[in-house]
């Protein structure tokens, strides 16, 4: 046992890291929830296409953000009280909750390339839900709406993409209206300004940019709140996991 | 050719179409229009028919079953105008007679009184015409007959409609985000895994 001035300095070294630790893992699970909670509610996008993972890493992360706490906590107290068993138990339970944020880290990353890499997959599924009939129809109908409401947009890259393919929307109501009429501007009643110059294309009276910058703006986001900042928690944790280690062989 | 143009930036306002406008145009056809003030003096007897671009202020001139063509020039106003065209497929010839009458040339300080009502309809923009009943994805020949004179022949096709499921929405490409957070994390999960055996095995050898 070293019970040196090196010794000390490290244990001191130890219990601040694991203070900045648990202040980290707590900000990462409250960085989670926000992520989870969807403010912009594109959530139907992703959990249609089967590609939902940015919200299952931000579940998994509000876990693995609260356990950090919890266990940098712990090893404040394990160092200070210089236990070799208490070490070792902070060691192999922090492994764990490691391994569990890197998959967090991963698979967001991973699922919001498949999403919003290119504008394909927004694109394919919306011709193919919106105005279609049962639950993703519906959901997909609602979420574009109020997307191309609130950002004042028009289809995916262009409100062409609603005449260049065909869709379920073309479909059910025919070629009258080229668009849906939530890509007509509308005053402040709700009213739309111009119908027949709405389904003409003018575009003094309706929206024409693409919604997907919108949407992968926010996924984007989302992903980034999670997988960048877990790596930052993780990389912090990994020093930490070294420095620990060493302790314990001091100990 | 000489032409001298006067060109009078338009004012956008708004377009209100009553009811009673349908006398006119009273068949399947819809037409828009919008005016923008320019003089001519034509000096040939051919004058220039073009698809509507962004450029016009529409979002797009093809669609899947209609065009939108440009307004034969505002110096043969009150002429009544004829549209014959050809699908070039089928080729299948079609003539519309008297489809509408090209509206005179206005100076600005008319436009500023936004709403003209000559009975029939109310309108304040022109824009175009717009040829609905066209099959999709077919090449046409489209040509306005005014009076004596002829437009040129222009020749467009409609858009064809394509299938949503080619649309291919795979994985498009790995994010370099994607690629060095895996690997760095894997590598760090591995390198951790292995210190923590060998901490353990060390620990418990040094015993």
């Amino acid at each position: 046992m070293a019970d040196g001035k090196g010794f000390t300095c490290l244990m001191v070294i130890l219990i601040l890291g694991n203070i900045f630790g648990a202040a980290a893992g707590l900000a990462l699970c409250a960085l989670a929830i926000w992520v989870a909670v969807d403010q912009f509610k594109l959530y139907p996008i992703s959990g249609v296409s089967g590609k939902d993972d940015i919200f299952a890493g931000a579940w998994i992360a509000i876990f693995t953000g609260f356990a950090f706490f919890c266990m940098c906590v712990f090893g404040i107290l394990a160092a200070a009280m210089k236990s070799r068993a208490l070490m070792l138990t902070y060691l192999i339970l922090m492994l764990i909750i490691y391994i569990f944020e890197c998959a967090s880290c991963i698979t967001a990353v991973t699922h919001r390339d498949y999403l919003v890499g290119n504008s394909n997959l927004v694109k394919k599924q919306m011709l193919k839900y919106y105005a279609a009939d049962g639950d993703s129809g519906s959901q997909i109908t609602l979420t574009w709406n109020k997307v191309m409401k609130e950002v004042e947009c028009c289809g995916t890259d262009g409100p062409v993409d609603w005449i260049e393919y065909n869709s379920t929307f073309r479909e059910k109501f025919g070629t009258d209206y080229p668009w849906p009429t939530h890509c007509c501007k509308r005053k402040n009643n709700y009213e739309v300004v111009n119908v027949e110059a709405c389904k003409n294309g003018q575009n003094t009276t309706m929206f024409t940019k693409g919604c997907f910058n919108h949407i992968e703006s926010v996924f984007s986001r989302y992903t980034w709140a999670i997988s960048w900042y877990g790596f930052a928690v993780l990389m912090f944790m990994f020093l930490l996991l070294i420095l620990a280690m060493v302790y314990y062989l001091m100990l | 050719m000489s032409r001298s143009i006067l060109v009078i930036p338009a004012l956008p306002f708004h377009i209100m179409l009553r009811s009673h406008e349908s006398h006119l145009f009273s068949t399947a056809m819809r037409t828009m229009f919008i005016f923008f003030g320019m003089l001519f003096t034509l000096s040939n007897a051919e004058f220039q028919v073009s698809l509507l671009k962004e450029s016009d202020g529409v979002v797009t001139g093809r669609f899947a079953d209609s065009l939108l063509l440009s307004l034969p020039p505002c110096a043969l106003a009150t002429q009544s105008v004829t549209l014959e065209y050809n699908n070039t497929d089928t080729n299948e010839s079609k003539t519309l007679v008297n489809i509408f009458k090209v509206l005179p040339c206005r100076f600005r300080r008319d436009i500023i009184s936004t709403i003209e009502n000559n009975g029939q309809f109310t309108t304040s923009r022109n824009l175009g015409y717009q040829v609905t009943n066209l099959t999709t994805g077919s090449t046409y020949r489209l040509q306005y007959v005014v009076g004596a004179e002829k437009s040129n022949i222009l020749e467009v096709s409609t858009r064809q409609v394509k299938d949503p499921n080619q649309i291919d929405s795979g994985l498009p490409a790995r994010s370099g985000a994607m690629v060095v957070i895996t690997v760095i994390l894997s590598v760090s999960m591995f390198i951790l895994l292995v210190a923590l055996i060998v901490t353990v095995a060390h620990s418990l050898g040094g015993d």
